[in-house]
């Protein structure tokens, strides 16, 4: 593929990535105002009133620049190329069929989940104006018939849903998670490497902080963790994830963690894993090895995500009056 | 063949009459609704003012008859849906006063015979595909000797037979040493990338079982007590039932289908009806409604007026009807033409539609088009395929047919010219008729010919311009007309251009720089027309430097399109030329060989490939050239579609 279109373009969006002085905002409202004037966000927030902007809003309205900026690239690529970023989009996808299934075993309205939806409008398959009118488990399935998506739900059963909340977004991440990694086997040489790396890394932090979390507040056999885990992470190799999953406690796995990702990953508290694995994603994602040909334009994106995720932590930590140190201490970047 | 003429039909009624009027407006079929149903306040007030009647309170709430309709509907669409009818819009039946309340007890009546019975049926056929698809998988397990009757009695071991797919085994496989159970394959499923397998765990590890078999996606399949045995035991049994129900859904479905044609028409109805009450309430919520009158506006074709008054004495003597001429707000079009330029509706079309005060391009784009296709195109034989094949695909698309006969039939007038059957000419087939004599491709024929389609392409330009000129008089946009882009002094111009090559190659006895004068005058004109124009209109002739650059820059456009135009028309002569070419080299290669077979599969060769591909690409040309050369000196194509309120057409209400 011929980057030189990419690489312009984003390059003339880097300004988004940056932020100067994020910790330097006062009141939520002052963020807000600042990030409704700001290019790349101003028409994402612009409809909100500022008044009335809710977490959830700004999540949303950051989430719709998410994918927003996912097609913009994807004008300038074709091929495989072009298909392996339209699964990417399909993450999005699923959060909001997530949504909608969470809404059906709440009884809550459906209907009314859909202005959270922040799935890709352009290149969705799926008929979402029929699913959120859906009152059964069984109805949801059989419109998602074909769909990568159907595989996991026909064996569902509605209680499933929260006895095993998990269950279904890790099943389906598992699926394209195979199936991103067969679309990078198509891409041209150079880019194999540097996508499947990218990828491997990706999928590190996120095996090691489910398996933390289901050691530690689910109640699921070692097993189940290792079925659940995603496959073809970088680091961890499918014997070392065996090896980590079976650690007798989580003293254990902690040390065994460390050692795998070569990093103290607990030195800042349990509640902080997520961020810490965040760091260290960040930081390889700028290594020079990930930043050619495609790493690039991966590597825009996961970026994006990872100032985004700060951008609502500042503004949660502010709607709650902590002080920047102790925000600081939430931020990825 | 014009564009139809409309009026803005203004109706004011009392509002006792409402629902009928407005019921009698969409039955008719004619009334386009405005984009603005505001007219002005004062008809009201007056009407009102006339009537002298006490105000009426008329209920009437949007709302409670939508989903009153909306409920009824899907109850209709649940008995149709079950008896696979598909309903029809059918105004006759619904003519002797059936309304609302009679479509709701036919359809209480419909619901209270039918429906139990389509559920019943529903349910068993859901049933029957259960037991179908258990029977497919009992019959795929290989290892028949196990019997699962003996299994389901075991105490201290539990077992579940379920489907999994090959990912899935192959990550328990990995980790098996792990695992709490035995699994194994007994059978295959035909068709599925999914395997069967029978797992077998101590009681004591049910649960981890089970948890584990959740996570892998394994789809349990449940044996009813009744079928349980060996396998040849249980498809026996299920074929059995499977039969039952078979019986019993025959059954049923007598009971469902004995009257369909009756229930049809009773569906029909009610469709209609419904139809008819949501777009009625659609309107009367946003016509004008005055104390105890409404008026309610709409363009409709002016020689439907006496229709109209018709429809609404019929209802009423309490109505005043009023008619506007086209002002303001641009009427709907609808284009009216003979059956010979009808199907080129179409090509317009697809440009864009006239506005209602432009000329129809229709019958000249009709005539144009045939000419420059015939021009290039010219075969009696390969004509008359064309003419057949419009003909036979006249009953699938009657547009598309149409046009394709038309062409054929001008490709065959011009065979005639060219003297061309097949592609064969006289040379080969000396009975012929030949109006050039010979081929075109003989010297003496190529340079008339390039000429003609110069001069073909000079009068069809004229024509455009000519017709361009003349929607700027009617639009009295004058300026436009004279100075414009494609307005008189651009044509003298292009004229100017034309006679200036002409006079140099001596054919007329005027010196060139006679029209080389008035070519360059034009020219100044074009961009002096600012100052012109202030002139004429008694103002100081300012020119200003944006101005002048400006309509520089249109002096030199206007100079390249001339040129451009003038020689963009030798493509038909071209064509014309090529068409006998392509030809040439196919007979050229059947006189390589000796046998009469391959000379005429090689000639039949060349007339397919001529047929599809250069017959493809002529009309491409011939689409251009009205496109690009023509109808942008003529056409705007602003208009919108005359889409008068017919039930079933707009689906977007309901």
């Amino acid at each position: 593929m011929v980057y030189q279109a990419l690489d312009v373009k984003i390059q003339s969006r880097k300004h988004i990535l940056f932020i100067p002085d994020l910790l330097g905002f006062k009141k939520q409202n002052d963020l807000f105002n600042y990030l409704r004037k700001k290019p790349g966000y101003k028409e994402y927030l612009e409809k909100y009133d500022q008044q009335e902007l809710h977490r959830g809003d700004l999540e949303v309205a950051l989430n719709h620049l998410m994918v927003n900026e996912m097609e913009k690239m994807m004008h300038f690529m074709d091929g495989s190329y072009r298909e392996f970023f339209r699964l990417m989009l399909k993450r999005y996808e699923l959060h909001d069929l997530q949504l909608i299934l969470r809404a059906l075993v709440t009884g809550e309205d459906t209907q009314n989940v859909s202005k959270y939806f922040i799935h890709s409008k352009k290149y969705t398959k799926i008929d979402f104006a029929r699913l959120v009118k859906v009152n059964s488990l069984a109805e949801f399935t059989k419109i998602l018939k074909g769909t990568i998506y159907y595989d996991t739900l026909k064996t569902m059963e509605e209680e499933d849903i929260y006895n095993r909340e998990w269950h279904f977004e890790m099943k389906v991440s598992a699926t394209y998670s195979n199936l991103l990694y067969k679309k990078v086997e198509s891409f041209e040489e150079d880019d194999i490497e540097v996508a499947k790396r990218i990828l491997g890394l990706n999928i590190d932090r996120l095996n090691i902080e489910w398996i933390y979390r289901a050691k530690k507040y689910y109640n699921i056999s070692n097993e189940e963790i290792l079925v659940y885990s995603q496959p073809k992470g970088y680091k961890l190799s499918y014997s070392r994830l065996k090896k980590l999953i079976y650690t007798t406690d989580v003293e254990q796995f902690k040390k065994l963690a460390n050692k795998y990702m070569n990093d103290n990953l607990f030195e800042a508290g349990d509640n902080l894993l997520e961020i810490k694995l965040d760091k260290l994603f960040y930081v390889s994602l700028n290594e020079k090895q990930n930043k050619n040909g495609i790493g690039r334009v991966m590597g825009y994106m996961y970026k994006l995500e990872l100032i985004l995720e700060d951008i609502t932590a500042v503004a949660e930590g502010l709607r709650y009056n902590i002080s920047p140190e102790e925000i600081k201490k939430y931020l990825v970047i | 063949m014009a564009i139809e003429k409309m009026v803005m039909l203004n109706l004011v009624a009392s509002q006792l009459d409402e629902q009928r009027v407005l019921e009698h407006l969409i039955l008719s079929g004619k009334v386009h609704e405005p984009a603005e149903m505001y007219d002005n306040n004062f008809a009201i007030h007056e009407y009102d003012a006339m009537l002298h009647q006490e105000s009426l309170h008329i209920e009437f709430s949007k709302d409670k008859i939508l989903s009153q309709l909306s409920k009824m509907s899907n109850q209709l669409e649940r008995i149709m849906d079950g008896m696979n009818i598909t309903p029809e819009i059918n105004y006759e039946a619904i003519k002797d006063n059936y309304d609302l309340t009679q479509a709701q007890s036919d359809l209480t009546d419909m619901v209270s015979q039918y429906q139990g019975c389509i559920d019943q049926y529903r349910d068993i056929e859901k049933n029957q595909k259960d037991l179908i698809r258990l029977q497919t998988i009992a019959r795929s397990i290989k290892k028949e000797h196990i019997d699962l009757e003996q299994l389901r009695n075991l105490s201290n071991f539990g077992f579940q037979i379920g489907v999994l797919s090959y990912d899935h085994k192959v990550e328990l496989k990995r980790n098996y040493e792990n695992i709490s159970a035995i699994v194994t394959k007994i059978g295959e499923l035909p068709d599925e990338q999914e395997d069967i397998y029978l797992v077998l765990y101590p009681t004591k590890l049910k649960v981890e079982t089970k948890q584990l078999l959740k996570s892998v996606n394994w789809q349990r399949i449940r044996i009813p007590q009744e079928f349980l045995g060996d396998a040849k035991y249980i498809d026996g049994a299920l074929q059995k039932r499977i039969d039952m129900l078979d019986t019993q859904m025959s059954g049923i479905s007598n009971i469902i289908f004995n009257n369909l044609a009756t229930t049809q028409d009773t569906c029909n109805k009610i469709y209609t009806r419904l139809e008819l009450e949501r777009h009625v309430s659609e309107l009367r919520s946003k016509v004008q409604h005055g104390s105890n009158v409404f008026v309610i506006r709409g363009w409709i074709p002016e020689k439907d007026k006496a229709y109209m008054e018709e429809v609404i004495a019929g209802i009423t003597d309490k109505y005043v009807i009023t008619y506007k001429e086209p002002q303001e707000d641009l009427p709907p079009t609808l284009l009216k033409n003979n059956w010979l330029f009808k199907p080129f509706e179409l090509i317009v079309k697809m440009y864009g539609l006239p506005s209602y005060n432009e000329v129809d391009p229709t019958p000249f784009l009709a005539l144009s088009i045939c000419l420059t296709f015939g021009i290039m195109f010219g075969d009696i034989g390969q004509g008359f395929v064309y003419f057949l094949a419009g003909l036979f695909i006249n009953k699938k698309n009657e547009i598309a047919g149409g046009i394709l006969t038309r062409l054929g039939a001008c490709s065959m007038v011009f065979g005639v010219v060219y003297g061309s059957l097949f592609g064969l000419e006289q040379h080969q087939l000396h009975w012929l008729p030949s109006l050039i004599g010979g081929s075109p491709l003989d010297v003496e024929n190529i340079m008339p010919i390039l000429i003609a389609s110069v001069v073909v392409g000079v009068v069809l330009l004229s024509i455009s311009y000519f017709l361009g000129i003349a929607n700027s008089i009617k639009n009295r946009d004058i300026v436009h007309g004279i100075f414009g882009k494609h307005g008189v002094v651009s044509y003298i111009f292009y004229l100017s251009l034309i006679f200036t090559l002409v006079a140099l190659t001596g054919v007329i006895p005027v010196p060139y720089y006679v029209f080389a004068a008035i070519l360059v005058i034009s020219l100044l004109i074009i961009v002096f027309q600012e100052a012109i124009i202030n002139l004429i209109q008694g103002n100081r002739p300012i020119i200003s430097g944006e101005h002048l650059i400006e309509s520089g820059f249109e002096g030199l456009e206007t100079l390249l399109a001339a040129l451009s135009n003038a020689i963009s028309f030798i493509r038909i002569g071209a064509f014309a030329l090529n068409h006998a070419g392509l030809f040439m080299a196919f007979l050229i290669m059947s006189e390589m060989t000796s046998s009469i077979i391959l000379k005429l599969l090689v000639l039949f060769l060349g007339n397919v490939l001529i047929l599809s591909l250069e017959g493809l690409i002529v009309f491409i040309q011939c689409l251009r050239l009205q496109y690009y050369e023509m109808f942008n000196k003529y056409f705007g194509g602003d208009g919108y579609r005359y889409d008068p309120i017919i039930l079933g057409h707009n689906s977007e209400l309901v």
